[in-house]
């Protein structure tokens, strides 16, 4: 009967790991070919920038940084030099990212002190997120920044596990200067990290001083570089994204739905169950001191990651939000958080052996807690699947075929202006665009304030096309500006040129008679 | 065994009474969906576990008692998140003209069970564990 029971211990994790890996790996595989729009905006500087050696929007105009960071632009410009395609280098990294970061995730979970089952359910989580396939295949870099986020964090747990400096102290600055090259919260986040390693090893000074500085040059010289090439502290996304109502944005919302779908259920059973065994248990046996030391430092470094990162998305007009995708930058943390959980819910349950019926009753609560994420997943999958359709159909429906009309009908030094999405059309077409989605254009992102400046500036650009998106058929366009534009008295020196609609849903391309 | 028996019994009769206290107000209010209607669930749920818990389990010292019940409410608590959450369609009580909204289901449910179950549970400590001072 014992070796029964260490038979199925020994198997369920990794089948559990095993289920989950498939199911990500499918569902990665009929969506291939999904992309999402933003990663075009980022091969678009990728190409200007190895063929033409600028870094820039327009060629012909200012630099300005429409992107969020510079290890997505090296990976794409690098695979455009060789003359592999840009956007599908960047999903294959993605593809990739995710299966790391899962297996980091998994094997990590010994550092952390947790058993072989805490890092598979942790694991099987961040892949059977119904979010993450379409992350992994869009394009962008959420897949390899999660990864690096579980990397940092795991490094510095398992630095815990010996004495301050007896390790050499390079590869935890490595990974955070990659993070903070991948994304910006990168720094808050592998800083945030680095930070309490720093802290805790601070008697070994001597030996972390180089690694850390050499950690901080990176970003120290992409700060000098962005003043001296862009003119400017921040990258212009963070204007762009900038929330000028003073009103909170989406990102409450978006990351209550999903926490409260992937985390709190495990969180909850966690902390009820340390109640319960507190109350009525016996005395709980007490972790190793490196364990302990190990799980501080964990959260010494998530805890301002989550207050920091969350800070300054409450403050922004999350731009591309598809997916709850920024709340997925911090999925990687929260899936060792689960990971700690439930070594926590193992180690309290051993103190209730005496209760046999009151943890019976527990343990199915707490089991279904643990079940309860999945459960979760798979409410969403159907919603998920509809919206990569419903992207994809709008990709191939109405963009390309956009693109190809303007090729075809509009003069190579035209100027485009697209409002709002910015990706796949000036990809296609190169030609000079004007993008009123803000990510590119330094005017509508810093310094346009109303419906009437982002008018104006239309007019005084003059562009040659306008693509735009409607949303309720001609009559409602992508927001109350677009539609403030077209019924703008100046707009009738435009014609109707190309129209694409689909359940009152398309893009309309207008021409300058 | 009969104490336990009476345990559940008394458990599942709490419950009824609660439910059927609690059943019209929530349903009205759920009807509108508001957030007090599922905030009163779980109070209700809380409650039954603060009182049943120290009843089942039998006679102890005023910490002991206290103990439990926090034990009760925190499981009682547990117990109404997972009901409410498990994607499963509820059994619909209506040809029972047991609801008046869409949200009273729920405690008819489950705080008789709710009921039963802690009783059940709490019922097993025996005396001698219940003498035994607990550490945090």
């Amino acid at each position: 009967m014992n070796r029964g029971m260490g038979r199925i211990r020994a198997f369920l994790p990794k089948l559990l790991v095993a289920l989950s890996a498939v199911f990500a790996f499918t569902t990665i595989l009929s969506n291939l070919s999904w992309r999402v729009d933003d990663a075009y905006i980022v091969a678009r500087y990728a190409e200007n920038l190895a063929q033409h050696g600028r870094l820039t929007w327009n060629l012909g105009d200012p630099p300005v940084e429409g992107f969020t960071g510079y290890t997505l632009l090296s990976l794409m410009t690098l695979a455009s030099l060789l003359g592999a395609p840009p956007v599908e280098v960047a999903s294959g990294v993605g593809i990739a990212a995710l299966f790391v970061g899962g297996a980091l995730v998994c094997t990590g979970a010994e550092a952390l002190g947790a058993s072989r089952f805490a890092g598979a359910v942790g694991a099987s989580l961040y892949f059977f997120a119904v979010e993450q396939p379409t992350h992994a295949v869009s394009g962008l870099e959420t897949e390899l920044f999660m990864a690096l986020t579980v990397g940092c964090a795991l490094v510095t747990a398992r630095r815990c596990h010996g004495e301050a400096g007896a390790r050499p102290l390079w590869l935890l600055p490595l990974l955070v200067a990659l993070c903070s090259f991948t994304r910006p919260e990168g720094a808050v986040i592998g800083g945030s990290f680095l930070l309490a390693t720093l802290v805790r090893e601070r008697v070994a000074w001597r030996l972390w001083l180089l690694p850390a500085v050499c950690a901080a040059l990176p970003a120290f010289s992409v700060q000098v570089f962005r003043l001296a090439y862009f003119g400017s502290w921040a990258p212009n996304t963070y204007y762009a994204k900038l929330n000028k109502s003073g009103e909170p944005g989406n990102f409450v919302h978006s990351f209550a739905n999903h926490a409260g779908g992937y985390i709190v259920p495990v969180i909850l059973a966690v902390v009820v169950m340390v109640v319960v065994t507190r109350t009525i248990g016996s005395p709980v046996a007490p972790l190793s001191a490196p364990v302990r030391l190990a799980r501080k430092g964990f959260l010494a470094g998530a805890i301002p990651s989550y207050g920091l990162v969350g800070a300054s998305y409450l403050r922004s007009d999350l731009v591309m939000n598809y997916s709850e995708r920024f709340a997925f930058h911090l999925f990687g943390l929260s899936c060792l958080l689960v990971v700690i959980a439930v070594s926590e819910l193992e180690r309290y349950f051993l103190a209730l052996a005496r209760l046999r019926a009151v943890r019976s009753f527990a343990f199915v609560l707490v089991a279904l807690c643990l079940y309860l994420p999945f459960a979760n997943a798979l409410q969403r999958l159907r919603g998920e699947r509809t919206y990569r359709r419903a992207y994809l159909f709008s990709k191939e429906f109405h963009y390309r075929p956009a693109a190809r009309w303007l090729t075809e009908h509009l003069p190579p030094g035209a100027t485009l202006a697209v409002y709002p999405d910015a990706g796949l059309v000036p990809y296609l077409t190169h030609l000079r665009t004007i993008d009123f989605g803000k990510l590119n254009d330094a005017y509508l992102a810093r310094e346009a304030r109303s419906s009437s400046d982002v008018i104006e500036y239309f007019f005084r650009q003059q562009p040659g096309a306008l693509m735009i998106f409607f949303s309720g058929g001609l009559k409602k366009t992508f927001d109350k500006t677009g539609d403030l534009l077209l019924a703008d008295p100046r707009f009738s020196s435009y014609y109707l040129a190309h129209l694409s609609l689909f359940n009152d849903a398309g893009t309309a391309i207008f021409v300058k008679r | 065994m009969t104490r336990r028996f009476l345990a559940v019994v008394l458990g599942l009769l709490l419950g009824v009474v609660l439910a059927v206290a609690v059943a019209p107000i929530v349903g009205i209010y759920g009807f509108f969906g508001s957030r007090s209607a599922i905030l009163f669930g779980y109070a209700s749920a809380a409650v039954l576990g603060a009182v049943i818990s120290p009843l089942a389990s039998g006679r102890a010292s005023l910490e002991l008692l206290l103990r439990r019940s926090v034990a009760g409410v925190m499981l009682a608590v547990l117990a109404t998140y997972v009901v409410r959450s498990l994607p499963s369609p509820w059994v619909n009580l209506v040809p029972l003209d047991g609801t008046s909204g869409p949200a009273s289901e729920m405690p008819l449910l489950t705080l008789p069970a709710l009921g039963a179950l802690l009783a059940f549970a709490f019922s097993a400590i025996r005396a001698p564990l219940a003498d035994r001072s607990h550490k945090g």
